[in-house]
């Protein structure tokens, strides 16, 4: 009796489930989705797989309207025979005039549903949302994976932070940190989609400032969050000829000295030569000079692209983390982002070539 | 019945009561009210908890109750069995059933209980053992999010007012939901096996550690803000992880805590029902299959978002009067009557 009762128990737990069920056969997947507009006004553009009559799988975008971005989805949904099927989202993309708004608020469907993937890639688009969403020649994939690899490798060479909406949504929530996102634009010269750098956001909102691919990279360097690989690439003169130097950056220490109205800030980095055509590295005076060239041009760049976010009011880097924690006379002074944006923040590069690759 | 129980199996299962059910729900409303300093504010109550597991060793003799406290106490038992059952139904149907009838879902958790309470005292004791590597592989998956969590959060440390210390204290109270336990089982252990001193203070270490794990992965991983919208923080957290063998790496330990939770529900009906029998020795299957039929209905009143806040809030009061006040009347009174 107990032996039988026991099977009744094992097996009832493999039944429980069965209320629950969702068919592939009742749902269309989609991986890739896009919005524009605003509160009450949202529009979004759904790209979900479909079988055509040689099994062969394709993709097709549908627009929906609504006064969320939920409520948008069910109106899409209403224009397929499936109904859309978010769960297994690669990329969302929005509109410039989608992250005026708080994120957090826009995506409370994606927080709130459990169903719903929170390590799709987020980004920003330049312009209307509709031809982000067309396939072009060049994409050479179908336009749902060729966002996931383009933003994965942008993140992999340090080009732009890698986000999901789950991070977003915590940096959001923090008063010590601000949001960038990838920002992509449609390429004058190919015509397709690429990465172009990163969207500041001051508080919840996109500031409106956009930084280009070599400052977002030194933004991921200042934040300490690199990608796999993070490239600098400089003319130096030598003798009223110029030769072009590529660094690849190997490891670094930051130093942070916070005060009442200024940040010191120091960053020794140790780099790679990854092309050098002057050569002779050999020589100590010549890796010296080279080492003060870099340090002095790191520098330059590093200070503009701090100008720059200051400008924007937003601190990706996270200083307002450590003043909020161990500086509270300068946390207190105001909003984070005003209080940011008048410090005295001065960076310092100092560089150090540790390896010069198999020639000298 | 007679029980006999080793250190080890008694202080699994004092553990496993413990941290039962309110394991996931227990950072984010003891963090929203006590702020940054959670975890300073728990020291100090894992103290108290200390104090009273040293209370308990040293009168648990005394600790002989009638068929009134007794009943008391199984009244206090099935509260917290329905408080656990209405949670866990209702957490299943938020992360993963919104579909399956609550009925059904209850049934079948309870059925676990009714089986193992209908067999011997050992199946319910060594019960228990299974849960070691899940939690263990539960604390591992934890630290995925290692890379992603902030230490500066916890900081500027002692800012939280004596208002945020004495709602911290109250609400630390869900972590020792389960330790009067120690007052029913302690008398059934081996003699020759020594509690007092270093083994009970490694069971409180490991207590204390395990429950400060979780208060610091919450605040260094969420912002305060961010917490007060997240009722299951490492719930939550887990299912932010992107790993490759698996979708939702939420459902697999929400799975993991479902088992935790029905053996929880087990433990203390085991131990309702042997207080039950202490006073009435006949009809030990009716009263298990009551018992249990109860645990299925009763639940089922209370499935409702309000619901679970209100019973969350209530019993930690219950668990005040039945973990602190009754045994202190009760072993004051008995040593009375000895001397």
């Amino acid at each position: 009796m107990k032996k039988i009762a026991l099977v009744c128990i094992v097996c009832s737990f493999l039944l429980a489930g069965c209320w629950d069920e969702r068919l592939y056969k009742e749902l269309t997947i989609v991986p890739l989705i896009g919005y524009d507009g605003k509160p009450g006004e949202w529009m979004g553009y759904f790209t979900h797989t479909s079988i055509d009559s040689e099994d062969t799988v394709s993709y097709t975008t549908v627009e929906g309207s609504g006064i969320s971005i939920e409520d948008a989805r069910l109106n899409a949904s209403r224009k397929t025979s499936e109904s859309l099927d978010p769960s297994q989202i690669l990329a969302v993309l929005l509109t410039e005039e989608a992250v005026r708004w708080d994120l957090v608020e826009t995506f409370d469907v994606a927080y709130r549903m459990p169903r719903s993937r929170l390590s799709s890639k987020l980004a920003v688009v330049e312009g209307e949302m509709a031809p982000y969403m067309e396939k072009t020649e060049k994409m050479g994939l179908e336009p749902p994976n060729y966002y996931d690899k383009i933003l994965a490798t942008a993140a992999y060479h340090s080009i732009i932070p890698d986000v999901d909406i789950q991070q977003a949504a915590r940096y959001i929530l923090d008063d010590g940190v601000d949001l960038d996102l990838p920002y992509l634009k449609i390429s004058e010269i190919t015509g397709t989609p690429e990465v172009a750098g990163v969207a500041l956001f001051s508080g919840k909102v996109f500031s409106g400032h956009v930084l280009d691919m070599r400052e977002s990279t030194i933004v991921q360097v200042l934040k300490k969050k690199p990608g796999k690989f993070t490239v600098f690439s400089y003319e130096w003169e030598n003798e009223g000829v110029k030769y072009p130097v590529t660094v690849e950056l190997d490891r670094y220490k930051k130093q942070w000295e916070i005060q009442k109205d200024k940040i010191d800030v120091t960053y020794d980095v140790k780099l790679d030569i990854t092309s050098f055509p002057a050569d002779h590295l050999d020589e100590k005076k010549r890796r010296r000079e080279l080492e003060q060239f870099l340090s002095k041009k790191l520098t330059q760049d590093f200070n503009k692209v701090m100008g720059k976010l200051q400008e924007a009011k937003s601190d990706p880097i996270g200083f307002g983390r450590v003043a909020r924690a161990f500086h509270p006379e300068l946390w207190n002074k105001g909003e984070w982002p005003e209080t940011f944006s008048q410090l005295d923040i001065q960076v310092k590069v100092k560089a150090v070539i540790t390896r010069t690759g198999i020639i000298d | 019945m007679k029980i006999s129980l080793s250190r080890v199996q008694f202080f699994l299962l004092l553990f496993i009561t413990q941290t039962g059910s309110s394991f996931f729900s227990f950072p984010s409303p003891f963090i929203a009210a006590t702020g940054r300093d959670a975890w300073l504010i728990f020291i100090v109550a894992g103290t108290i908890h200390y104090l009273l597991l040293l209370l308990y060793e040293k009168n648990y003799n005394y600790f002989s109750i009638g068929p009134y406290i007794g009943w008391l106490y199984k009244g206090y038992w099935l509260f917290i069995c329905v408080c656990y059952l209405a949670y866990v139904d209702y957490t299943l149907a938020v992360w993963g059933f919104p579909e399956t009838p609550p009925s059904i879902v209850i049934a079948v958790l309870v059925s676990v209980s009714l089986y193992a309470n209908l067999s011997r005292a050992e199946t319910v004791i060594n019960l228990s053992v299974i849960l070691i590597p899940l939690i263990l592989l539960f604390m591992i998956f934890l630290q995925f999010a290692w890379k992603e969590f902030v230490w500066t959060n916890i900081f500027p440390i002692g800012e939280a007012t004596g208002k945020q210390w004495g709602i911290g204290l109250l609400k630390a109270q869900i972590a020792f939901i389960g330790m009067e336990l120690y007052l029913f089982f302690r008398k059934y252990i081996d003699m020759t096996q020594k509690i007092k001193g270093f083994p009970l203070f490694v069971y409180q270490s490991v207590w204390l550690l395990f429950f400060l794990i979780s208060i610091f992965i919450s605040l260094f991983y969420y912002t305060l803000t961010g917490l007060k919208m997240i009722p299951e923080p490492l719930l939550y957290l887990l299912k932010s992880q992107e790993v490759t063998f698996v979708e939702r790496l939420d459902l697999f330990f929400l799975y993991i805590w479902t088992i935790w939770t029905i053996i929880t529900v087990t433990i203390i009906s085991f131990v309702a029902l042997y207080v039950h029998r202490l006073h009435a020795k006949e009809n030990r299957k009716r009263d298990t299959i009551i018992w249990h039929l109860l645990l299925i209905v009763i639940p089922l009143f209370f499935l409702t978002k309000g619901s679970v806040e209100k019973l969350n809030d209530v019993i930690i009061y219950v668990h005040l009067t039945f973990a602190f006040i009754i045994p202190i009347i009760v072993i004051t009174v008995n040593r009375r009557k000895v001397k």
